[in-house]
Formats: C-alpha cells, structure tokens, sequence
C-alpha cells in the first residue's frame, strides 16, 4: 500500500515565536536549490538555506593546507594547528575564547587530513553572527600561547602512544607507508615525538599566515541563514585575508607503484587487523561513478556488501569488513579493512584475495550492480540529513568542481553505470597482483585455516 | 551506559554521545516545543506508537525498541540480549537469512540495532514510501524468527569477534566492564551487556528462542517513528503489520536491589598493551528514574559544570592550570531504569603519579562540595544542556533515538520537550546540594590502569617513547 502524501504544502511554525514560514517540500530527488554567494571582495560561499531547524553550519576550507604540507622535519604542523586555533584568539586566551564558545553554544572546530585544513562551526541561529566572529578571530589572530603549544604537544605526544597499542592504527599507518613510500602521503599526520618537540609558535604563525588566505579558500553554509546575511559576514571577516595563495612547495603526485605486497607488524593483542587495498581513481575520472558503485558492491558500508558476505555471513570471521576510495589529490587510493581472530588471518586474507581476483576477472553479476545502485541512490538523502552534513557536502562540491546543480545530476550518474563500466572499472583497478596487505598481530598464532571446534 | 551495535559503524563513544549530550536540553524558545508535536497512540495487543514529524524530506526513521537489555541476561547467560538482537536479522519461514538487509538496502535504507543493559532497539531509515514494507519485515520477525541451528554457530563467532575487537583489544573498555562488576554489589548492571567470553561460548540456540518468546512482543515494544509522517497515516499502518501480533506481556522486571553501600571500591589493572596510566572513577547516583529524581536535572548541571568542557573546573584545574592531567572529563548518566552512574576519566601528564592525580581530583571535589557554580558558570552549563536539543533535532533520526529512550526509562516520549523548563529553574544552590548529597565514594569505584611490572606508587606515564620492538 502506498501512502497517500497529504497537501504539498506544509506550513511549520518556526522557532523564536517568528512567523509561519512556508516550508516546500520536495521529493527524494531535489534539494532545496544551492546558492552562490558571493561577498564584495569576490569570496564564494555555497548556500544551501532552511528554516525548520533553527541551526547554522558552515565550513571554509583550505586547499593544500593539510598534512602533506607538512616540511620532512616538522610533521604534525597542520594537525597542531587544528588544535591550537580553539585556545586562544585576539585578547581572548584559552579560558576566555573557550567561555565565549560556550555562552554562545557555539561548536567550532578544526580538521586536518592529507590535502585541506577545514574550519567548521555550529550553532542556534542566534549565535551564528558571533560564530563567524570567533571563526575568523580564530584564523586570523591565533595566538599560539605557550602553554597552549606545550598542552597540545604534550596531548598529541600521549595520543600517539596509546595508538601505537591499537592494531587497526598501526595497520593503516604501515600500510600508508608501504603504498606511498616517502612521499608526503606516506607519513603519519600526527608526527612523531622528536618532529613534535621540534614545533613551535613561529612554525605555527608561518603556517596560518601562508594557508589561510581567499586563494586557496572554500566556504559552504547550510541552515537557518540567508544569502544576505552571508555575504556580510564573509565581507566583514574574509575580505582581510591576503588574496593570494602562495604554496610553501611543488608536492609531486604520489607514484604508485604497481606491484602487490604483504607485510606484517608483530603486536601481542588477541585480535588481529588488516588493512588492504591498492591504487584508486581520481575524482575527475569518467569511471569514477562507476568504480563508486564497484566498491559500493565489494565493501560499501551496508551490510550486503560481497566481502561481509564472504568474511562475516559465510564466514563468521569478522564483525565488520568495509572498503572505501579515497580521492586524495596526488594519489588516489582504494583501501579496506577488518579485524580477525588471529589464527583466522591467513583464510581471511586468501578469501579477500579470491574475491578480488574474481571480480578483477568478471567483474559484478547485473542483480549485484543493480542492488548497489538503488541503494546508492535511494540512500542519498540520508548523506544529506543535518546541516552539519550539507555543509560539509557543499565543500566537497567544489573541491572536485562537481557543480552546483550536482546533487539534481548525481543519481542520473549512478544509474548509468552498466555492467560493462564495471568490468572495464575493475580491470583497471582491481588486479590482484597489485594488492597491498598489512597485517597486525602475532604472527606465531597463524596458522594454516584449521576446522573450526566442535560446538554444543 | 554504552551500547552495543550490530555493525561497527556505531560505537560505545557514539552510543554515549547521543544518549547524553543530546539528553535534556532545552530549546531556548518554548514555542520549538509546539513546532514539531510529538504525537502517541497505543495498540489494542499493547505496542505503544510515537511519531514525531520531521518534513525535511520524504524520510523516515523507523525504530522499534524492546524493553528488554543486557542486564535481563539469564544467569549465567549473559549476552544473551545482544546475541538476540544478532539473531533477529538471520531469518524467518518469509525472510530467509540476510534478506531483512538486503530489502532495506535495495530500497535506499540504512539500518542497524544495538543493545544496552535497558532495552534492544532496531532502527531503518529509509525513503517514506517504503515504510509499510519495513513495518512488515519486522512485525514478521517479532513474531516468527527462526533462524537455521548453522546460522546461531556462525553468528556466535560474530559476536566473539566484536567482543574481541570493542573489549579484549581496548584494556581501558576491558577495565570499565570490571568496574561495573565491581560497582553494582547485585544489581544486573553489573553484567557485561556483549556478556562474558566464556558465557558467550555456551549460548545456545534454544537460550537465544526462549529469551526471544519472552520478551519480543507488541506489549513490551514501543515504535517510534520519526520524519515524513504523521500519526493519523501512522495508526492504519500499525494496525495492520503490528495489530495482528499477539499482545504478549510487557516486561515485570523484576531486577535485583542494590543492597547498602559500606565500602569503596579500588581495581587496578596491569595491562600489556598499555603505556601511559588511567584514573577512572564511577559513582552511583540518583537519576531520571531511580533514587531521588528530583535531583537529577540539578546533577545533569552539575556534571557539566564539574567536567563537561574545555572552560569547566576540572579541566581549567587538571590541564590548563596545574598542568597534572592531558585530559579529564566528567559524564552523567541519568536515563537509565538502574541507578545512575557519574563518570570521571583522567590521563596523567608524563611524570605525574595516579595518586597524585587522583588527591587533586578529590580536592576539586571537595571544593565543589563547598562553593556553588558561579551565576557564568551556571548559565554556561545549562545553556550546553539546552541547546543540544535543539542539535539533536537536526537530523532524522536524533529526536526518534530520544523518544524512545525516554519511553524505555519509562518517562513521557516529549520529555525533551518539557525538560526546558526544568533546566531553566535549577538553581546554583540546588546543584550545589544534588552534588554533596549525592557523591559519595563509598558508592564508588575508583580504577588504575596500568603498564605491566611497575609498582603503583611510581606509575608515570613513559618519559621517552622506545621504538615498539617488533615494527618493521
């Protein structure tokens, strides 16, 4: 039985005793249309408004200013960055700034990966204009204290530790290092004791202000806010940040090569981690949507995927396997990962391996491209559920210039993809020859797959 | 409280997360309490209904939750509500096994489970126009879940598996899960809700279909739904998946007592994977539903005022001032049918001592024994309570997962709603009161975790880091 959908209209009464607004509705396949907005001095911002929720989010990101920029002796630079923007700004030090967030119920924070640092707040519509406010006192007048500095070591230093206890980090850390060798993507985004040590105020002051500036910027703001009103906040905080972007150095592309390997890191836990994977494809590829769907089929988060198929619901051997494409900048990659009993990692691995070599011969049965495709398609709106999430969203629009009209054209792309593209797509990535796996955890344990003990 | 979950794309930080931070807190405006009107209904057979609109887009979220948890495990079989909840998706006469995830992935859904010590909750987020066909999966497996005998061998493997990879890999989870044992004298929160290894090794399929024809039953379920809907095109579509379902019993519960304290508790852990120390500390209180109630929202306050953030007394003393700790935090769990429990984790900064780290936390508490928050402090802490709500409800699932933990302590669905006000009256004086009367360390356990071979007296964190011995 199909619901009935009631009058189109739905009127909704709005916080803050304010006026009835009218709120469209709009079927699974349209979004409320994405704005551009743009400030006096020429900064962009993407917009995507609404008013049953009386929130905002926003976003700015900086191309290029994340871990790969890192200097060979100073690793850990943005991600010390991330965490010193939030203890202090201006007049305000750690306590102040932080008492400010808080008397404003404002969320601000900071992320690092390998390309991009991004900045991102959070707030009642009400603390929005104060939110900016901190945002940008943030970025443009750090003030890099010293006990602050000696905080945010001495809690990074302490993180590494406890993760070099834990399998699935130190996994994915060798296993970055065997597929990326010494290029920038192969180091650890925290640094390590000695580069941390090695960190200090004037690194961080180089750092703010070469990366934060209009050139290199992205913004995206999603909520309770109009265009208006965006375009004053940017003009009134961003039009002071320097124009141009001037990169620190050329990071090269990361060269692949494309030969498979299999090490393994010996570590006294009771369950072993495995990461795998090998070279992806880039954001502007044609294939991409196809190799997207591919991956959804092998390792996509649902619990339908071929390899929970084969590792958890045949096998019982793992709790979660998933697999993911990564579209860095200078190296595309396609990795996975799952945990195991430790005498269960060589039949994991060789079931993994069998897989992957079946696909890469045959690619995906039609039913399994279909299934993949509805789901990836029939789930988008739930990747577009809160604010938080479509700001984020509108920043990656534009760091792969997807278009502003993408989230009307995307699922026509999905479902373009045939069963042809699939087998093309994996061919192309999915050699089994080119597999690299990192295993973490006592080698002595594994042992050739054993019948399993009789049960009661 | 944590949860455990089915799929790993939810965690006990995650669980914890949404149940407190997004646990009574106001909007600053009544009249968001008018806006999205919670509306509720029960069935003939006794399943109740809650529907809360959401009309962001044609979505729902579909929640079924059942007043059964981990701390109803049978003695001797815990885990047995998690194994269950396991079980549920592995097949019945209609859906054979894994079908339940294939329909709802196939239709654009993403759905997942978990299990606490209170309750057992399933959840599908899918396209509106698909909601009869969940509704009939899960009336139908409420009703006639019958997995093969294979399949409750393999998926106890699974369950070891997790067990493995959220406990016996992560010593800071395996010492919490002691503490609770230690803790709880006879309550069954004391049991470890993914249950013991050497338990879960014997759970059979006959415990798991016992424990299924006990508890799952319209009578002791609530359905929540949240999104495109509303209850009038709600009730038609209960009636006709969930009506037919014979009505069962709601669960009596009929829980063991915490005896009077007379001691605190002390555990301290050697463990080899650990290199730097661990203070925690675990208190029973007063909550939302046992104890003394009515101090429950000045200790929610309280809490947050004591640890809740960057600018709160603990972290300003431990971290920014005296520099003993890296990190420190304070959580309160009122919304559970057990005694409540408060939270306290701290890391040491290198080369200060668990017990020098432990005197001070004591000190602070001492000190907050004495002085009331300041009127910035105050309104600081209940500012953060109130507006997470209005954060929880930006998003689909947020108010749905809130309503129904509220129904399963027992508490009204809108209690989100009405909680503005409460927070709005607490007094400093009243959290002053709500902490000296409840904190009280001989209802507490205090845990060291700690490397392996040193003496406790100088437990350090590790001055230099060694190069970990076997990595390439």
């Amino acid at each position: 039985m199909r619901l009935e959908t009631s009058d189109n209209a739905a009127w909704k009464t709005v916080c803050l005793g304010m006026v009835l607004l009218l709120l469209l509705p709009f079927s699974a396949q349209a979004f409320p249309p994405v704005q551009d907005v743009t400030a006096k001095s020429g900064t962009h911002a993407w917009l995507m408004e609404y008013h049953d929720v009386p929130v905002c989010a926003a976003t700015v990101t900086f191309r290029d200013g994340g871990s790969a920029s890192d200097p060979q002796d100073k690793q850990g630079r943005a991600l010390m960055v991330s965490r010193l923007l939030s203890e202090g700004a201006g007049d305000l030090d750690a306590k102040s700034f932080g008492q400010m967030l808080e008397d404003h119920a404002i969320q601000l924070s900071f992320e690092v990966d390998e390309d991009h640092f991004s900045a991102s707040i959070y707030a009642l519509r009400e603390g929005c204009e104060k939110a900016f406010d901190l945002l940008a006192l943030a970025l443009k007048q750090p003030r890099f204290d010293a006990p602050a500095i000696e905080r945010a070591r001495a809690q990074t230093q302490s993180e590494l530790v406890r993760l070099e206890q834990e399998p699935a980090y130190v996994a994915d850390r060798q296993w970055r290092k065997l597929i990326f060798g010494g290029h920038p993507y192969g180091r650890v985004m925290r640094g390590d004791k000695e580069s941390l040590d090695r960190l200090g105020k004037d690194d961080f002051t180089a750092y703010a202000r070469r990366y934060f500036t209009r050139g290199n910027m992205i913004v995206a703001a999603a909520g309770d806010l109009n265009a208006q009103t965006l375009a004053g906040w940017m003009e009134r905080h961003f039009a002071s940040l320097p124009e141009r972007f001037v990169p620190e150095s050329e990071i090269a592309p990361a060269a692949i090569a494309p030969h498979g390997e299999e090490r393994h890191v010996e570590r006294d836990v009771p369950q072993s981690a495995v990461v795998f994977g090998m070279q992806g494809i880039p954001r502007d590829d044609p294939d991409y949507y196809a190799a997207y769907v591919l991956n959804h089929a092998i390792g996509g988060g649902s619990l339908t995927s071929l390899l929970t198929e084969e590792l958890r619901e045949k096998g019982g051997m793992v709790y979660a396997v998933e697999s993911k494409l990564d579209p860095m900048l200078r190296g595309a990659l396609w990795r996975g990962a799952f945990a195991t009993r430790t005498d269960q990692v060589p039949l994991a691995t060789q079931k993994l391996r069998s897989i992957i070599a079946h696909i890469y011969q045959n690619g995906v049965a039609q039913p399994v491209l279909d299934d993949a495709k509805r789901y990836l398609v029939g789930s988008f709106p739930l990747q577009l559920d809160n604010t938080q999430k479509i700001a984020n969203f509108l920043i990656n629009m534009q760091l792969y210039h997807l278009g502003m009209d993408y989230l009307q054209k995307r699922d026509a792309w999905i479902q373009a993809v045939s069963v042809q593209d699939v087998r093309r797509v994996a061919k192309r990535l999915l050699d089994p020859a080119a597999l690299r796996i990192v295993t973490v955890g006592r080698a002595a344990a594994q042992q050739p797959p054993a019948k399993p003990k009789a049960v009661p | 409280m944590g949860a455990v979950f089915r799929h790993r794309c939810c965690s006990w930080a995650a669980a914890l997360a949404l149940a407190c931070a997004g646990l009574f807190c106001t909007t600053v405006v009544d009249d968001a309490a008018a806006a999205d009107a919670i509306e509720s209904a029960t069935l003939k057979n006794g399943m109740e209904l809650v529907v809360i609109p959401n009309h962001r887009a044609p979505m729902v979220s579909h929640m079924i939750w059942y007043r059964v948890g981990g701390a109803d495990d049978l003695p001797g079989k815990s885990g047995l509500a998690h194994y269950n909840e396991h079980m549920m998706f592995l097949g019945t006469p209609a859906l054979k096994k894994g079908e339940y995830s294939r329909r709802i992935a196939r239709h654009g859904g993403n759905h997942n489970a978990f299990t606490n010590k209170d309750y057992t909750a399933y959840y599908a987020n899918i396209a509106r126009e698909h909601l009869p066909m969940v509704m009939e999966m899960e009336a139908d497996r409420m009703r006639h879940l019958s997995p093969p005998p294979e399949e409750f061998r393999r998926e106890r493997e699974v369950i070891i598996e997790e067990r493995r990879m959220r406990m016996d890999n992560k010593p800071e989870s395996l010492l919490s899960e002691q503490m609770d044992a230690t803790l709880f004298l006879n309550h069954p929160y004391r049991l470890s809700t993914i249950g013991w290894k050497h338990e879960m090794e014997t759970l059979s399929q006959d415990d798991v279909m016992a424990f299924h024809r006990r508890f799952y039953h319209p009578a002791n379920a609530v359905l929540v739904v949240a999104g495109d809907i509303t209850l009038k095109e709600l009730r038609p579509l209960a009636e006709q998946y969930y009506g037919p379902v014979p009505a069962g019993v709601k669960n009596p519960r009929a829980w063991s007592k915490e005896p009077p304290h007379r001691a605190s508790a002390r555990l301290q852990m050697r463990h080899p994977n650990v290199r730097e120390p661990l203070l925690m500390r675990r208190y029973l209180m007063s909550g939302l539903v046992d104890g003394d109630t009515s101090r429950a929202p000045a200790l929610y306050v309280w809490a947050q005022w004591l640890g809740g953030s960057k600018t709160s007394r603990f972290y300003q003393a431990l971290v920014r001032e005296k520099k003993l700790a890296t990190a420190v935090s304070v959580d309160y769990d009122g919304l559970c049918l057990g005694p409540a429990r408060l939270n306290i984790t701290a890391r040491p900064a290198a080369g200060v001592t668990l017990d020098t780290l432990e005197r001070e936390i004591d000190a602070l508490l001492e000190q907050a024994r004495n002085a009331p928050p300041s009127e910035d402090e105050l309104r600081r802490a209940k500012l953060a309570q109130k507006a997470s709500i209005v954060f929880t409800a930006d998003g689909l699932q947020g108010m749905a997962n809130l309503a129904g933990e509220f129904r399963m302590a027992g508490l009204p669905a809108d209690f989100a709603q009405r909680w503005p006000e409460t927070i709005d009256t607490v007094t400093a004086a009243q959290v002053l009161e709500a902490g000296r009367k409840e904190l009280d360390i001989t209802r507490s356990v205090t845990a060291w975790l700690l490397p392996e071979a040193q003496a406790p007296a100088a437990a350090t964190t590790a001055a230099t880091e060694a190069e970990a011995p076997h990595a390439p």
